[in-house]
């Protein structure tokens, strides 16, 4: 791969729809300590299409309130405001890659992004994590650069798939073949420009290799470890049939032993059922408010 | 509807029926087992190589029973299905060791 190519493929990726100008302040004001529900709703309230998808999705069974939240504030109050806001977050991002073209089968794609998610959520409520929002969010997006190599670059997309069937390689390494970069490396340039939380940035950007984040090393190992067990359990499709190593590393990282992770397999089939709401996002004509 | 109690016994009289009542931690903290977990036989197996002695677990009454021929073909897919993800890893141990669990996992929800 010429430099000059990947330069112009680089620059490509920095002109992708950013999310509307509404989400940044919305996320900004949720991490001020003095902000109130009023000040909040009113900001999120000027775009109607997302309040919308937000009552839809926290109304999911996903969240656990089916039905009874009929406005922003109830959702701020219920759900909490890290929740709303990673609600608002993975809207707004997944709404940019809402249109890929017939030949890909997001669903299988977005059913192992939410996996991965969930795998997440339980490992970080067995490891006591603090903020378990953000690990779902860094699991649900965690392979995003891969939906930006198909929507800028289409056919390279099919020649990375076609490397991954006939050498039998997995996807990452067919990425570096075809593109001379591979989703991770996206991923992160794409959450550093969503200005998303660093530790999440990090999971975008060391998913393969935990140990090479700075900020939280932690979140990354769940998100390595997530996506190998969603693999190894077959739920959706990450563009190949292979479970990628897990370097004993990870396990270090996290302070857990293999028993640990076979110990969490009952919760992630529990939560897995209810977080098969979560997919009725990616449908537009199914989005609806409350009523 | 599945009764369970907790109750303290022997890791040797332990079953894959069983399920933790807490964690199990080693003395340093790490995580070794957490307490939602679902028992198999390879997993008391190395409970009892981590030296552990007592445990606490609800005991659960399995129910039911299906058809031995339907069973015996899903545990099939589920072998050749994990053999085939896993096909790149089969020289390391630690990701067998993960199948081998993940493989319990799977072919005991075919019987509880």
């Amino acid at each position: 791969m010429k430099q000059d190519i990947l330069a112009r493929k680089l620059e490509r990726i920095d002109d992708l729809p950013s999310i509307p100008s509404m989400v940044f302040e919305a996320v900004h004001l949720l991490h001020q300590p003095d902000i109130t529900v009023e000040r909040l709703t009113s900001s999120i309230q000027l775009d109607q299409a997302i309040v919308s998808k937000i009552l839809r999705l926290v109304n999911s069974s996903f969240y656990g309130f089916q039905g009874r939240i009929g406005n922003l504030s109830q959702a701020l109050v219920l759900l909490g405001f890290n929740a709303v806001r990673n609600a608002i977050l993975s809207i707004s991002i997944l709404d940019i890659f809402s249109d890929l073209g017939k030949d890909f089968d997001s669903r299988l794609f977005w059913l192992h992004a939410i996996g991965t998610g969930v795998i997440c959520q339980v490992i970080g409520h067995q490891l006591k994590y603090p903020r378990v929002e953000n690990l779902f969010v860094a699991g649900l997006l965690h392979d995003i650069g891969k939906l930006v190599i198909i929507k800028l670059f289409p056919e390279d997309f099919f020649k990375i798939l076609k490397e991954v069937r006939e050498k039998d390689i997995s996807i990452i390494e067919a990425e570096r073949a075809v593109l001379g970069m591979d989703h991770t490396e996206i991923g992160y340039r794409m959450a550093e420009k969503w200005k998303l939380p660093q530790e999440i940035q990090e999971a975008l950007g060391f998913h393969h290799c935990p140990w090479n984040a700075k900020e939280n090393r932690a979140m990354s190992a769940t998100v390595c470890v997530s996506n190998c067990l969603c693999r190894a359990l077959d739920i959706g499709c990450g563009g190949d049939a292979l479970v990628p190593e897990i370097d004993p590393k990870v396990l270090t990282i996290l302070g857990i032993e293999p028993l640990f992770i076979a110990g969490c397999l009952e919760d992630i089939d529990l939560e897995m059922e209810r977080a098969k709401s979560f997919l009725t996002i990616f449908n537009e004509n199914e989005l609806r408010s409350p009523s | 509807m599945i009764k369970s109690k907790e109750k303290t016994i022997p890791i040797e009289k332990l079953t894959p029926d069983m399920t933790l009542a807490m964690d199990i931690t080693k003395p340093n903290g790490d995580l070794i087992f957490g307490q939602s977990g679902r028992l198999t036989k390879p997993i008391i197996e190395k409970l009892k190589r981590f030296g552990v002695k007592k445990i606490t677990v609800l005991v659960e009454q399995a129910d039911g029973h299906q058809d031995p021929r339907y069973i015996k073909k899903e545990m099939k897919e589920i072998e050749e299905g994990l053999d085939y993800r896993f096909r790149r890893v089969r020289h390391i141990p630690l990701m067998m060791e993960l199948k081998e669990l993940i493989g319990e996992h799977l072919k005991g929800k075919l019987t509880s």
